[in-house]
């Protein structure tokens, strides 16, 4: 038996470390485990993966999980993100956790298996900060024939192995106790090795130099990019009270904010806008820019949660 | 018109002859007086292009790459260890699919420095995605190049080239060279047209974005070797174009006296002048051998290889090369393609010499075919590689190595 | 500069065109992507770029491409080489009648590592042959792209993650290599270096590069939240901050002949700048002290040259 786990998430939400949290918690329960992240160029807010199996026989696999039987969700605005690929391989039957308040009005796919618990709330109070491995970790050690000492022991190893001192420590085992303890457990079912996906190859043929030289004809398409998504806090115009002076323009360093119409408004492209808030800090007139938290509810419903 | 030149002196006539419009240039021995020649030329109103000075093989091939990549028909030349500093960029004009052609000088490759001719400079790019084409003579040398750009620009197949040549031996020997008029050459090459220049502001577009997923970077891996694939074809275009307008004849391998022949020696470079003629003699004294001698070598002539050796007893390939920890390259590369072939030659021996600019003789051509014929007479696998020292060898080593440790090592 | 003719008076010159389209993979609150983004609209839309493994990579990741302009990806080492080929085919393509804006530009965009270290040779060659380009570099101070390793950029005291600060090193013990004299010592036509917190400034020296032919070198700051551990929307201000300590001068020079475009009649404290930085955090446990005097002392000794030769 193998049961692949895929954890998603987004660059700076530790992802990586929530898959080796686990991978080495399986390790000291004695199974075999593999645990791998998947290096992208993509930075800070993007959506990142990272792999585990975890196994009582050889396992004859490597990276990207293609079939995975649980799916760990760290940020929920994920589901709806088409680079995200969330829903890679998924079965109905396959086990999602989602990192969430409440699961109403939440679907993941058809998945039916679907549990969650508050991780970013909980890392917050518990570390000051939302840095979800060890949460995240514990809510997937509950899925998996895994015991409590087991992931304890595992935030241990892995917090000191990233530099953390005793304190933050400590502070992490409780997070991933808590986040154990109250997540819900569903049902996992292994996918059969047989039952994998099958290999069908194709033959692509020699192709003209137009198509086959590794270039981009559609230069600027990069803009179909919705890095929207990135956005933990949004910044807001207040027209009222905005002089038009184009400062916000100026040090925008992603282009997400253009100068409009004849009096030259700003207009913050928010398909784009990464949330760095250059421009907040930079408006020279108080309350012009606001900030906002991204609220969930709103980023679900527009980041379109299936 | 014939008139005696150095293989240098041919490359350097083929690129001019070929109109090339942008040349890269850094010195090296043995290849320094392609370069010289070119940039005197350009220098003169000769050629007209643009010659630059790099400041090492890596920007050089960086710059002609680039030139390329920008529509303007680009050439340049090295040796060795030149060619081992700029093998990054080896690869990345062949993922560009700019169709530069660059000649080699064949040298050895330090430590121990050399200057002398071995193939491990050439072998050791090929796997980057250049085609490769060998010349024996100073004529082939020149043919190459105007061949090399005809084939590499062709749109089946947009790929750089490499025409190698022997260092001293071919670099700085001379002999009589046809120079086919400019006009002739103007038939049968035609002008450079590359798709999508980088310099095309209508048509903007990104080169070599850098991917991060497997089946992206594998098509692209995927569709350099299948132009690598259709070269095949456009050589034999190529060449057949070439035999008409300019009236030399050239096919992937050269065949000789392959008839009724029992055993065949391959080799590939300079050395083949050797090979040939003690062939020649051998088959006087009633010996059933013949040659197949490499002119292309990337993408590898496989099917005309199991043409040429199908039903042989015996085959002993001289490799100028060696692939440390396995053997000669060529060798091993052969021993692929015969593999399928349903009249497998018994025997395939494998020969390492000439290293170094090492004396063949023919007598050394002899030895092969003993010893090649001995194997297939015995029935038992043969060990390989071998490794052609001469007695004579023996004798200066043993001198060499009694100055340099103060005792005697081997007895003279 | 102010008694030079120029488009550039005040920020609201600085142009609408956009050359970069957003949603590019950069981080956050990325000083070099800003500094770049500024620097294209004083380029203009006749631009090529060369560009290698760095961050500015990103703008370029199959199957997208975040740049409106004709680019070249090459190896590490080659920018300026690659900028050569291109500068030469150019001068080919027009020698047979090809039809090329005469406005057009090869720039080159690389990171520190490629233009402090790995590029040099290849640069210096470029230089030496009045190459007529633009250079551009985003400082970034260390190998941002592979997770922020040590580079000859890198600033003293600063903690890389090769360059780490323990009880027993205080991160970075090299001082940042001066490019810009070694730049210099080649004889272009023009040097400059810029900041995104200043971008009159920055649009006016691209625009002055533009009257000479040769090599156009500059220099821009990158601040690097992710890197530096800095807050993201603190980019600009620490940008400033850097100018303003005396630690970023702001300057160039034509045909060698050193001018600073800014120049602060006193300087904020160094720590005033390296506080808002991790990288520099391990500095403030009050046992590195001297080292942060000896970091004042550079500074200072710097700029008290620059008041005597250009305060009269």
């Amino acid at each position: 038996m193998i049961i692949r786990v895929r954890l998603h998430g987004r660059g700076g939400q530790a992802m990586k470390t929530a898959g080796r949290v686990v991978g080495t918690a399986a390790f000291l329960e004695g199974f075999r485990a593999q645990d791998s992240p998947m290096y992208g160029p993509e930075r800070r807010g993007a959506p990142v993966a990272s792999f585990l199996r975890i196994s009582d026989e050889e396992i004859a696999e490597r990276g990207y999980v293609w079939s995975p039987d649980i799916i760990a969700i760290a940020d929920p605005t994920l589901i709806g993100d088409p680079r995200a690929n969330v829903l890679d391989g998924a079965r109905q039957s396959t086990a999602a956790f989602v990192n969430i308040p409440t699961l109403d009005g939440i679907r993941v796919g058809d998945l039916t298996r679907l549990t969650n618990y508050d991780v970013t709330r909980a890392a917050i109070r518990l570390l000051g900060r939302a840095v979800l491995s060890s949460g995240v970790a514990g809510a997937v050690v509950k899925l998996l024939p895994i015991s409590r000492q087991s992931l304890e022991e595992a935030v241990k190893i892995e917090m000191e192995d990233i530099g953390l001192k005793e304190r933050e420590i400590d502070l992490n085992v409780k997070l991933a106790l808590e986040c154990f303890e109250g997540t819900p457990r569903v049902p996992v079912e292994p996918l059969p090795t047989e039952e994998l996906q099958q290999f069908r190859a194709v033959e692509l043929g020699w192709q003209p130099p137009e198509v086959s030289i590794g270039l981009i004809r559609n230069v600027g398409n990069g803009v179909e990019k919705m890095t929207g998504s990135w956005r933990v806090s949004r910044p807001v115009i207040d027209y009222s009270k905005c002089t038009r002076c184009g400062v916000c323009f100026d040090y925008c360093p992603e282009a997400a904010i253009t100068l409009a119409g004849p009096d030259n408004r700003p207009v913050i492209d928010y398909d784009h806008c990464k949330g760095c808030l250059i421009c907040y800090n930079e408006c020279p007139v108080k309350g012009a820019i606001t900030v906002e938290e991204e609220g969930l509810a709103e980023k679900v419903a527009s980041g379109g949660v299936v | 018109m014939k008139r005696m030149l150095t293989g240098n002196a041919s490359a350097a006539w083929g690129a001019r002859i070929s109109e090339v419009e942008y040349i890269g240039g850094y010195p090296i021995t043995p290849q320094s007086e392609v370069v010289e020649l070119l940039s005197k030329w350009v220098a003169e109103g000769a050629m007209n292009a643009v010659y630059t000075n790099y400041e090492s093989e890596h920007s050089m091939f960086a710059g002609v790459g680039a030139a390329s990549l920008s529509g303007v028909r680009a050439f340049t030349s090295t040796s060795s260890q030149g060619l081992m500093f700029a093998i990054e960029m080896l690869y990345a004009i062949a993922g560009w699919r700019a169709p530069v052609v660059f000649v080699n000088v064949a040298r050895g490759l330090g430590m121990p420095m050399i200057l002398q001719v071995e193939h491990g400079d050439i072998m050791g790019i090929r796997d980057t995605g250049f085609l490769q084409l060998h010349a024996e003579t100073c004529q082939e040398v020149l043919d190459f190049v105007p061949m090399a750009y005809r084939i590499g620009e062709d749109r089946r197949v947009m790929l750089p080239v490499a025409v190698n040549m022997d260092g001293f031996l071919i670099s700085f020997g001379r002999e009589p060279v046809d120079v086919p008029d400019k006009e002739l050459v103007r038939d049968f090459l035609p002008k450079y047209n590359r798709p999508y220049p980088v310099v095309d502001f209508s048509n903007p577009v990104a080169y070599a974005p850098t991917i991060v997923d497997g089946y992206a970077y594998m098509y692209f891996k995927e569709q350099l070797q299948k132009a690598q694939e259709r070269a095949r074809e456009v050589f034999y275009e190529a060449a057949a174009d070439f035999e008409r307008i300019i009236g030399r004849r050239y096919e992937p391998i050269e065949r000789y006296m392959l008839d009724d022949a029992d055993y065949a020696i391959v080799s590939t470079g300079s050395y083949s002048t050797i090979i040939r003629g003690a062939v020649r003699r051998l088959r006087e004294r009633g010996e059933r051998v013949g040659m197949v001698r490499i002119r292309m070598f990337r993408p590898f002539p496989r099917d005309e290889f199991v043409d040429a050796l199908s039903g042989l007893k015996g085959v002993a390939v001289f490799d100028q090369n060696i692939s440390l920890g396995k053997g000669g390259v060529i060798y091993t590369e052969l021993a692929e393609a015969l593999y399928h072939a349903k009249e497998r030659p018994r025997v395939l021996m494998s020969f390492i010499g000439g290293l170094g600019g090492a004396e063949i003789s023919f007598d050394a051509v002899r030895y092969m075919l003993e010893r090649l014929k001995d194997a297939v007479a015995s029935g038992e696998e043969p060990r390989n590689p071998n490794w052609l020292f001469s007695e004579e060898d023996r004798r200066r080593l043993a001198r060499a190595l009694k100055l340099t440790l103060g005792e005697e090592v081997i007895s003279e | 500069m102010s008694s030079e003719p120029t488009r550039y008076r005040t920020l609201k010159d600085i142009p609408k065109e956009e050359y970069m389209a957003p949603g590019t993979p950069l981080c956050a609150g990325c000083g070099a992507q800003l500094a770049l983004r500024l620097a294209l609209k004083a380029l203009g839309p006749h631009t090529i770029v060369v560009n290698v493994p760095g961050c500015v990579a990103l703008f370029a990741i199959y199957p997208y491409s975040s740049l409106k302009l004709p680019f070249v990806f090459t190896s590490f080492v080659a920018a300026p080489a690659t900028a050569q080929g291109i500068v030469d085919a150019i001068k080919v393509l027009r020698s047979k009648g090809v039809n090329l804006p005469e406005d057009t530009k090869v720039l080159v965009v690389v990171g520190d590592g490629a233009a402090y270290d790995i590029g040099l040779q290849s640069s210096s060659g470029a230089l030496h042959r009045q190459l007529d380009h633009y250079y551009f570099v985003y400082d970034n101070e260390a190998y941002g792209n592979t997770g922020f390793q040590y580079s000859s950029a890198t600033p003293f005291l600063s903690r890389t993650t090769t360059s780490e600060a323990t009880d027993r090193v205080p991160g970075n013990t090299f001082w940042k290599k001066d490019l810009f004299e070694i730049w210099r010592a080649h004889g272009v036509p023009y040097i400059a270096t810029v900041a995104a917190s200043k971008p009159v400034d920055l649009l006016r020296k691209f625009e002055k590069a533009a009257r000479f032919k040769g090599p156009k070198l500059f220099l821009a700051l990158g601040v690097c939240p992710t890197g530096w551990g800095s807050d993201p929307q603190m980019t600009v201000k620490i940008d400033k901050l850097a100018v303003e300590t005396g630690i970023w001068p702001l300057k160039e020079a034509v045909y060698g002949e050193v001018r600073h475009t800014y120049i602060p009649r006193s300087l904020k404290p160094v720590e005033e700048y390296l506080r808002t930085q991790r990288r520099f955090a391990h500095l403030f446990d009050g046992k590195h002290d001297d080292l942060l005097k000896e970091y004042q002392a550079r500074v200072n000794a710097y700029w008290e040259k620059v008041w005597s030769t250009e305060l009269k």
